[in-house]
């Protein structure tokens, strides 16, 4: 992905060059709307990376520490890994539960079968992680956490942002979307394909998204029901009365 | 992003002044209404998603039959039975009615809890689902009651990046309103930008179950 970097003034003039006519939006609207449209690209596929490092603990009164906040600079977290290197496998919480009920009572230093080193970790809630086995002595910045940081924010014409080439015009287009939305009718209407595209372009970088039902239907990429006619399509009513029609 | 940012966000996209949701000269909503939407969408998103949680240890007796919850519990995210030797155990949801046939002692044979029941006893307590037998402690994960926005500069209690699931859940839930600009089809429009920002947080926060 060939990166650039833009800034705000580039961004509002491509917005400008997008309409033909008058602008129907303040410079102040424009901001927004480009801000707006960079938080949402980052929340729907984590573009915007930052890296976090945290110290381990040893057993606070005999109870292993599982939990771990990654602290408010960082959105959440997507990797996990020791300073030697060694990554820890990414899980969730209710498999855990499932899978080894007892993983919250386990170290490092349990034996049998539970590792000697942290193995895997999952997302509590955005900024909390746990890790199984906890470690059985502190480490002082042995936990390397990759996240998604805080999607930056232009503010002044000259401020930049690096973002793909390929997403400057889908990051344009949905903007002059958000701001069509004070206009209702027709011409909010006419950007809706934006919006669409914006998913699209989402889809196409984050996996996850592309898997989700829910998320398909509204980018428009599930196109399976369109291969089966909703309006005028032949039915047993519409023949009967074809034919009653026929005979009278 | 502040809470003014946001409201001024609103402001444009509902063609009324700019000023930080200081003043809605169209008289179609109040200051007061947009900021009830605004406080109703931030408790939507958090009792729905569990994006911020908070954690307490709430210490329990022997035979306790009622446990009581932070005074600003919303949800439970997750709970954890740990007994005096330190053992821990995930507890489950349960319903009372399900205990009640799964486990029809479980009320009065004391043992060591599996579940709990927080949606169907009185308001701010839970049940355990079996009645501890012995004293212990409840590692409580819990959606807390986020604090007030006023629109007196504070910061919002989301990340940036759920800004604009909030800001569209209240411009539906503005648009929504019987009056000269309800709007349904933007409503249903914001309806689908809010439902993105649940998705968005339901796959960042589901693991990889």
């Amino acid at each position: 992905v060939p990166y650039t970097t833009t800034s705000l003034s580039a961004l509002k003039a491509s917005l400008a060059q997008r309409w033909d006519g008058v602008v129907f939006w303040t410079p102040e609207e424009a901001r927004l709307a480009i801000n707006e449209a960079l938080r949402d690209w980052n929340l729907l596929t984590g573009r915007w990376r930052g890296k976090r490092i945290l110290s381990t603990a040893a057993p606070l009164a005999g109870v292993p520490v599982v939990e771990y906040a990654l602290g408010a600079t960082m959105t959440y977290g997507m990797r996990v890994a020791m300073l030697s290197g060694h990554p820890l496998h990414p899980t969730s919480v209710l498999e855990l539960d499932l899978g080894r009920p007892t993983w919250r009572r386990e170290t490092t230093a349990s034996g049998g079968s539970v590792p000697t080193l942290p193995e895997l970790w999952a997302p509590q809630s955005l900024q909390r992680i746990v890790i199984w086995p906890a470690t059985a002595t502190a480490g002082a910045n042995d936990l390397l956490i990759d996240g998604v940081a805080a999607t930056p924010v232009l503010v002044e014409d000259g401020d930049l942002v690096q973002i793909g080439e390929e997403i400057v015009d889908v990051i344009v287009d949905f903007a002059i979307h958000i701001i069509a939305f004070k206009e209702a009718g027709p011409r909010w209407r006419a950007t809706n394909a934006a919006f669409q595209a914006f998913l699209q372009a989402a889809a196409g970088e984050n996996g996850l998204l592309k898997a989700n039902q829910q998320f398909r239907r509204w980018a428009g990429l599930d196109r399976r029901r369109d291969m089966q006619k909703m309006k005028d399509a032949p039915n047993k009513i519409a023949e009967v009365v074809k034919e009653a029609g026929a005979g009278s | 992003v502040i809470d003014q940012a946001l409201l001024t966000e609103i402001q444009y996209a509902l063609l009324e002044p700019p000023d930080g949701g200081a003043s809605w000269p169209s008289e179609i909503w109040t200051r007061e209404e947009v900021l009830d939407g605004l406080n109703g969408a931030i408790r939507q998103l958090l009792r729905e998603t569990h994006l911020v949680i908070t954690r307490t240890e709430i210490p329990v007796l022997a035979g306790a039959v009622s446990v009581a919850l932070p005074d600003d519990w919303i949800a439970s995210a997750e709970l954890v039975w740990r007994a005096a030797t330190n053992v821990r155990t995930p507890l489950g949801p349960v319903d009372t009615f399900g205990a009640d046939l799964a486990l029809p002692s479980w009320e009065t044979a004391p043992g060591l809890p599996i579940g709990y029941a927080d949606l169907d006893g009185a308001v701010l307590t839970m049940k355990l689902v079996p009645t501890p037998l012995l004293a212990g402690t409840v590692e409580l994960l819990y959606v807390a009651r986020p604090p007030l926005v006023s629109g007196a500069g504070g910061i919002l209690p989301v990340p940036d990046e759920f800004a604009s699931g909030l800001k569209y859940n209240t411009i539906g839930w503005l648009l929504s309103k019987v009056g000269r600009l309800m709007d349904p089809e933007r409503a249903a429009y914001c309806d689908k930008r809010y439902q993105l920002t649940q998705v968005a947080a339901e796959l960042i926060l589901g693991g990889w179950a």
